[in-house]
């Protein structure tokens, strides 16, 4: 099926080549225009002044014009100074362009429009596909990590096809969705960008305040990512590859006990609890069974191929991407591929119509990737990987392995063994769009877009069994579940331009209808005649059948408008409304209103300004908007029944399968509501050597959605809950970029500085549950503090004698902790009630940094170039979990870190943080949440370093390239934190469980070679 | 005007440090106190015991202030300050009481505690209580076999009422007294002088011939004055409040038990009852009791001269023989002295085990529910069973019946356990089953009741038995 799909897209795009025109001109005067670095440049336009004759260079930078002597060329191309050169007696010119430092009149994607860059009102940052592709990711988001201030990209997990978390201006809302909303050419796609691959992205745009989002209206309260994919260019048809390869490498974490060690630590567990020794001679155990080496890969490989073609002329332009991307596992089962192709064409039939499609098929598959690579280190070294031979006879393939000796940790390679677990999906998305200018200056723009996803997972258990009691599947099965995801928009926009007499001025109104449908079918059945490949499948199996499935779908109208205005380019006013009916929601609360309004003051264009010399462009921005947040549960809209089992009836009654209700949809549920102000200023310095913004932002939310429970006279069961709109929350921080550009000689540099600050506040909770608890409650917020902090007890250290026992008492002698002996945890009485209980738990740290930030450096020499980006995270504190495993001996017999009985408490003055090892924890070191789990999470990483080296032209020349550069590039290879978990990057489901880490598949160094390659 | 804001200035400055230092006046303040702290002791001896908690009592006074009180004995670890007053708050009398646990491994012998207490001038005063290890704390022994609590005895004469106690001390008996006020029964002893260490009481009192309840009360003293009292309900009626239901034949079976022999059965209705009873085998023979160790005084049976009569006597009363293997369900009308038995065929819920996708870890968070199995501890062939249901004893579910479950397994000290599904994360998912009971279970209680905590003092194995439809459990020990 995939290869019949390959083929087919090969063949749109053999077609979509074929369908290019080709130009020609008359010759008078030729020339070419290189860059600074001698590079060609293709698609510079090329005007005769004073008139509307022109043309654009070739792909190899050459062009052919016919002029007058007297004649002045004019060379325009974005990015570069516009150069003027006078024709005289040429008929060969060497036209070299240089650079504009800062591309001010750079176009940018706004919501259902584009502006200039230097005309915007609102807070918007853009990062060019170019600065994305410098990074080898399966998520595009990952790469634009520290790139754009006030964008929080949080990796979470490392692993093949992972979703980074990503937080724009912090967060809005305790109990919906964060997640921004992600709109790929105009058309919202959910949020999960591992579809698209980098080298797909023309731009991205991140709308962050509510004057630039508001447009989104009921969905944008996360702030809203445009992501504009590449589409054809007039000129020459190019064709481009981009091939990278490379490996991931994952080191064991931590250094565990071998055999010999294992078997002292836990013989001295044992005692320390008053319990037998379990090892009469522990060095006779040896080295012990290396379960990581056995079992996890070093290295891993990744690829990532992409192939561009595009080109087009007056009237038709065109562009063909195909990419491949896989990451594989470092296990033997668990991999990534995805395949995604994108087509588009262009044409403009006449000067007031033009129209264009896109397809882009797509296609992603994976193994589950398991993430247990924890059971390599937590399972005893004693213990062999197989049975001994005599006993393998007659067992299955995946009953041969040796239960673990002292653990109940299942063998990990006799897990992955048994790994079948496999899905993916085919998807195809399409848009098609016509712009009509029935009069001058009138746009009329439709579109209808549509993307379509057939996903599938097929799972197989084996039957096995490893030891009887606890580690086994005695009976087989077999899974498999198709799902299917449809949604459609259609968006229809007018828009009005005025330009007179200094004043500019446009008006777009529109209207969007969209839907999402949903709908499934799974069946598992047992007993499947054997474990062989061909049998398993759900006919082959003979007990237990069942089947599930379900449909829903969702769908939104809307009503959009924006007035923009601007006199002299100086002063900016930017209004926009729109009205969304969702339904989501019942009639009370069908449709709601997102209005925002924004202003701005070219300040450096005044009179009195005219003397500063050294401030190129200065503008000072103010907005305000309403944003809102419909990611409710199903359950807030529909009335749902609960199931149990009740005993009923006489004398000793009998069990009765009852029904009740267990929540009931609210009638009057609405939006959570945010609001949105932003300050900012943007500026350029010295001769456009420094260009930056600084803005300050305050985002409240109202109404938002909190699950009550009923009165008790409701009648209600105690569990029953409604959603209600209730509580409110505010975030403020600020926010600044600052990038300096300038050369030295032959070395040119750029270098980019972004920083964040997001404080968060709970301001309002409901009187019913004035204290909203999260993860068990290991987080807390309340009124006045910021939401989800971490919640536990304080810590003094370890006693070291009995006196210091003695001593935690309160005045009547009565003991703070009365099972403690040395060598324990001290717990702080925080509220000094002479008792140590739930009372005294406390702040003990907070998920959220106190900044973010990143470093961008771009150099290039002669034909070398660097690219280096580091992104840091100061302030946050982690749960680091894994502790309660490396160090903890209670009631376990899992392997703990070696060196533990060094590291642990043994003896007066031998630690005062780690509690001494013991079978026992009368004491609760580690199953009290205190802050000795809690770690400073701050970290700085180098994301990215690439070295490139691109091929002079003489050589290009001889074999036929425009363009070849070959690159090293190292991923994630060097962190700074004194953490001391796997990971640091450490995301959450939710606001109210951020910042815990336990075994995180971590975000691996990443090696790349690669080429660029240009024809 | 410049004159005028640098003199506003000097001012200012002069004010700001004149506080400044006045702050530090604050902090380092001392205390100039002619005279020394008081400390009175409340008792300048205490007599205890290894392990016993003690407490230091006195009062502490100064005219300023009582600063702090130290107390002190390095041989059991203690070195603890007591902070009383401080600059801002000034305690001029403090009354003393701490409490202390003597180590277990004290030796016998006298010990010292100083306390010193400190006034805010820093003169002390230090007193010392002298601690002897021969203190006796340990309650007197009153070990009451007859009568049992709760004992019915039928009213058709004047009824003996025999009384049965061993009673003992660790050191010296004191006194014993029964009396049950509404007969004008007292009978005491008193062992002052004799050095008495045991003693056994026999006596029996008469209960007139009328339907009522007697409230029977025991009283034991040992020479240092611990106490211990026991009561005892004797009730005289034909109305018996519970019922069991015995598939044994010796009074030893009916004892050697943990729980569940006999089984107890519902009361329906003054004088009726009506048990639900699953018979393991055709040819089951059952009788009901009203007392649960022995099957006198009343054994209710099929009257041998006629057999759909019930007769209330140890001697002739014949078993009533269930034909099948099933359940059965028997009422009985102690009145009328009637009874019926049918069997019947339950339809209602059974548990059921969900762990179809034991390496789906979004499953086993979400709906896995492992075997039923036994969750607690006390069990020394499973020494990971430490209340760990991913250690959960599974058990021996009977292939014919989807209500009855079996294990046969040793138990030994301190035993508590629930029946539970496993769970392979150590998650607690439902349903589950405890007890109406923690020491006395008779009926098992789903998503409810008291872990079962009982006592094996020597290791033993039983045979676990749980009917879920008939909500019984019984462990009785295998030969």
């Amino acid at each position: 099926m995939s290869k019949y799909i390959i083929k087919s897209i090969w063949l749109l795009a053999i077609f979509f080549c074929f369908s290019v025109s080709m130009l020609g001109q008359e010759r008078i005067i030729k020339g070419v225009v290189v860059d600074s670095n001698g590079e060609p440049l293709p698609g510079v336009s090329i005007a005769i002044k004073g008139t509307t004759t022109g043309t654009i260079t070739d792909v190899d930078g050459n062009f052919m014009v016919e002029v007058e002597p007297s004649d002045v060329l004019q060379f325009s191309f974005i990015g570069f100074n516009n150069l003027e050169v006078p024709v005289e007696g040429n008929t060969f010119l060497n036209i070299v362009m240089e650079e504009s430092l800062v591309a001010l009149d750079e176009v940018v994607a706004i919501g259902y429009g584009r502006a200039k860059k230097s005309d915007l009102t609102s807070s918007i940052t853009s990062v060019k596909g170019e600065e994305m592709k410098t990074m080898s990711v399966g998520n595009p988001v990952e790469a634009l990590q520290g790139k754009a201030p006030g964008v929080q990209v949080v990796a979470g997990s490392g692993h093949p096809g992972a979703s980074p978390k990503v937080l724009i201006r912090g967060f809005t809302s305790l109990n919906l969705s964060t997640d921004p909303l992600y709109v790929v050419d105009g058309v919202p796609m959910g949020t999960n960008l591992n579809f698209l691959n980098t080298n797909e992205i023309e731009s991205i745009e991140v709308l962050k305040d509510a004057s630039a989002s508001a447009i989104y209206g009921s969905r944008a309260s996360n702030g809203v990512v445009l992501i504009t994919t590449k589409r054809g260019e007039k000129g020459k048809t190019q064709f481009s590859a981009d091939l990278s390869y490379g490996f991931q490498v994952f080191e064991k974490p931590y250094d565990m006990a071998n055999a010999t060690e294992y078997a002292e630590i836990m013989n001295q567990s044992l005692q320390n609890a008053g319990l037998d020794e379990r090892f009469p001679d522990p060095a006779s155990l040896g080295e012990g069974t290396d379960w990581w080496g056995e079992g996890v890969n070093k290295v891993s490989p990744q690829r990532n191929f992409s192939f561009q073609a595009s080109g087009g002329n007056e009237k038709h332009r065109f562009a063909v991407s195909l990419n491949y991307y896989d990451q594989e596992s470092f296990y033997n089962s668990g991999n990534w591929q995805k395949f995604t192709a994108r087509l588009s064409s262009d044409w403009e039939f006449a000067d007031w119509i033009s129209a264009g499609v896109m397809v882009n098929p797509r296609r992603e598959a994976w193994d589950d990737t398991p993430n247990w690579y924890q059971d390599y280190l937590l399972i005893d070294p004693i213990t062999p990987i197989y049975r001994p031979v005599e006993e393998q006879a007659g067992l299955n393939e995946y009953s041969i392995y040796q239960r673990s000796y002292y653990t109940y940790v299942w063998n990990p390679i006799a897990r992955d063994a048994r790994q079948f677990d496999e899905g993916g999906y085919y998807a195809l998305a399409a848009n098609a769009y016509a712009e009509i200018k029935p009069v001058k200056d009138l746009v009329f723009r439709t579109q209808i877009s549509g993307d379509y996803k057939f996903s599938h997972d097929d799972d197989f258990e084996p039957d096995f069994v490893i030891d009887g009691a606890h580690e086994k599947n005695e009976i087989n099965y077999v899974y498999r579940s198709h799902d299917f995801n449809s949604y459609w928009n259609w968006t229809n926009t007018l828009t009005y331009s005025i330009e007179t007499d200094g004043h500019n001025a446009s008006i777009m109104g529109g209207a969007t209808l969209e839907k999402w449908g949903y709908r499934y079918i799974n069946g598992t059945k047992d007993g499947i005649p054997n474990n062989s490949d061909p049998l398993r499948e759900l006919d082959a199996a003979t007990e237990n059948p069942e089947v599930n499935g379900n449909s829903s779908s969702t769908s939104i109208e809307s009503f959009l408008g924006r007035i923009s205005y601007n006199y002299l380019n100086r002063y900016y006013v930017t209004a926009t409304y729109r009205v969304d009916g969702s339904s989501k929601f019942l009639d009370n609360n069908k449709w709601a209103a997102f209005p925002s309004v924004s202003v701005a003051w070219r300040i450096s264009d005044e009179d009195f300004m005219s003397g500063v010399d050294f401030i190129d462009d200065w503008k000072l921005r103010a907005g305000w908007g309403r944003l809102g947040n419909q990611n409710l549960p199903s359950n807030v809209y529909t009335s749902s029944i609960g199931q149990d089992y009740y005993v009923f009836g006489p004398g000793e009654g009998s069990l009765v399968n009852t029904t009740y209700p267990s929540s009931m949809k609210n009638e009057d549920i609405k939006w959570e509501t945010v609001e949105d102000i932003n300050l900012g200023t943007d500026f350029t310095l010295f001769r456009n050597h420094i260009d930056g913004s600084l803005e300050y932002y305050q985002k409240k939310t109202k109404d938002m959605i909190f699950q009550l429970p009923y009165p008790n006279y409701s009648g209600y069961p105690d569990d029953a809950k409604i959603w209600s709109n209730v509580g409110s929350m505010k975030s403020q921080g600020m926010e600044m970029a600052l990038n300096y550009h300038n050369h030295a000689g032959r070395l040119k540099y750029d270098v980019g500085v972004t920083f964040t600050t997001v404080a968060v506040e709970a301001t309002d909770l409901p009187d019913i549950t004035p204290v909203v608890y999260g993860d068990n409650e290991y987080t807390r917020t309340v009124e006045g503090d910021e939401p989800g902090y971490f919640y536990g007890y304080k810590t003094d250290g370890i006693f070291q004698n009995q006196f210091e026992i003695n001593a935690h008492a309160n005045e009547h002698g009565a003991l703070l902790q009365e099972y403690a002996q040395p060598g324990d945890i001290r717990f702080v009485d925080v509220n000094g009630d002479g008792e140590l209980n739930g009372e005294d738990r406390t702040k003990i740290g907070s998920p959220w940094p106190d900044f973010t930030g990143g470093v961008n450096v771009r150099l290039a020499y002669d034909r070398f170039d660097l690219v280096a980006n580091v992104y840091a995270s100061v302030g946050n504190d982690i749960v680091n979990w894994v502790k309660g495993d490396l160090y903890n001996t209670e009631n376990s017999d899992n392997n703990v870190i070696s060196g533990l009985l060094d590291k642990a408490w043994h003896g007066e003055n031998t630690s005062n943080e780690y509690p001494r090892v013991s079978h026992t924890d009368l004491n609760q070191n580690f199953s009290r949440f205190s802050d000795f789990y809690v770690e400073d999470g701050s970290f700085v990483r180098l994301k990215n370093i690439q070295l490139g080296y691109s091929l002079p032209q003489p050589v290009l020349e001889r074999i036929g390239l425009t363009k070849c550069r070959f690159y090293v590039s190292g991923q994630n290879i060097l962190t700074i934190t004194g953490y001391d978990g796997v990971e640091p990057e450490v995301s959450g489901d939710n606001v109210l469980n951020f910042g815990f880490s336990g075994w995180t598949y971590p975000v691996l160094p990443t090696y790349l070679l690669g080429v660029n390659i240009t024809f | 005007m410049k004159k005028n804001v640098f003199s506003c200035l000097m001012v200012a400055s002069i004010i700001f440090f004149n506080l400044l230092w006045g702050c530090d006046d604050d902090d380092g303040q001392s205390w100039s106190v002619d005279s020394d702290p008081v400390f009175q002791l409340a008792s300048a001896e205490i007599h205890t015991e290894q392990g016993r908690t003690i407490r230091i009592e006195g009062v502490a006074s100064d005219e300023v202030g009582v600063k702090k009180i130290n107390l002190k004995i390095d041989d059991w670890y203690l070195d603890r300050d007591i902070q009383i007053s401080t600059n801002d708050s000034l305690v001029k009398e403090y009354d003393l009481w701490y409490d202390f646990e003597v180590p277990e491994d004290a030796a016998t012998r006298e010990y010292t505690i100083q306390i010193t207490v400190y006034n805010m001038g820093d003169r002390s005063v230090s007193e010392t209580v002298s601690v002897y290890m021969d203190g006796d704390f340990v309650s007197p022994v009153l070990d009451l076999q007859n009568p049992v609590d709760g004992l019915t005895l039928a009213p058709e004469g004047e009824i003996p009422v025999e009384i049965y106690a061993l009673l003992s001390d660790s050191r010296q008996l004191g006194y014993f007294v029964a009396k049950e006020s509404s007969i004008n029964f007292y009978d005491s002893i008193s062992f002052m002088g004799t050095g008495a260490l045991s003693y056994e009481y026999q006596y029996t009192a008469t209960l007139p011939a009328e339907v009522g309840e007697y409230h029977f009360e025991f009283l034991l003293a040992d020479s240092a004055g611990n106490v211990v009292s026991e009561t005892r309900l004797v009730n005289a009626s034909f109305d018996f409040e519970k019922m069991y239901l015995a598939d044994v034949d010796t009074e030893e079976a009916l004892t050697s038990d943990l729980f569940g022999v006999p089984m107890v059965i519902t009361k329906t209705a003054p004088y009726n009852f009506e048990a639900q009873y699953y018979s393991e085998g055709p040819g089951t023979e059952i009788r009901f009791i009203p007392q649960t160790t022995s099957f006198s005084p009343h054994c209710y049976g099929v009257d041998p001269d006629n057999p759909d009569k019930l007769i209330n006597d140890p001697e002739t009363a014949l078993p009533i023989v269930l034909d099948g293997k099933g359940y059965y369900r028997i009422t009985l009308d102690l009145e009328n002295l009637t009874y019926e038995v049918e069997s019947y065929v339950p339809d209602d819920w059974y548990f059921e085990p969900k762990m179809e996708y034991p390496d789906d870890e979004t499953y086993i968070e979400t709906e896995y529910v492992g075997n039923l199995g036994i969750v607690g501890k006390g069990f020394p062939e499973y020494p990971d069973q430490n209340w760990a249901t991913w250690a959960a004893i599974e058990f021996e579910r009977d292939p014919e019946n989807n209500y009855r479950f079996y294990k046969t397994l040793d138990m030994e000290g301190d035993v508590e356990f629930i029946f539970q599904p496993e769970h392979p994360w150590g998650w607690w998912p439902e349903p589950f089953w405890r007890f109406d009971s923690k020491e006395n279970p008779e009926k098992t209680v789903l998503k409810g009741g008291d872990n079962v905590a009982l006592t094996v003092p020597v290791r033993t194995t039983y045979k676990v038995t749980f009917d879920s439809h008939l909500n019984r459990a019984k462990v009785v020990p295998v030969e």
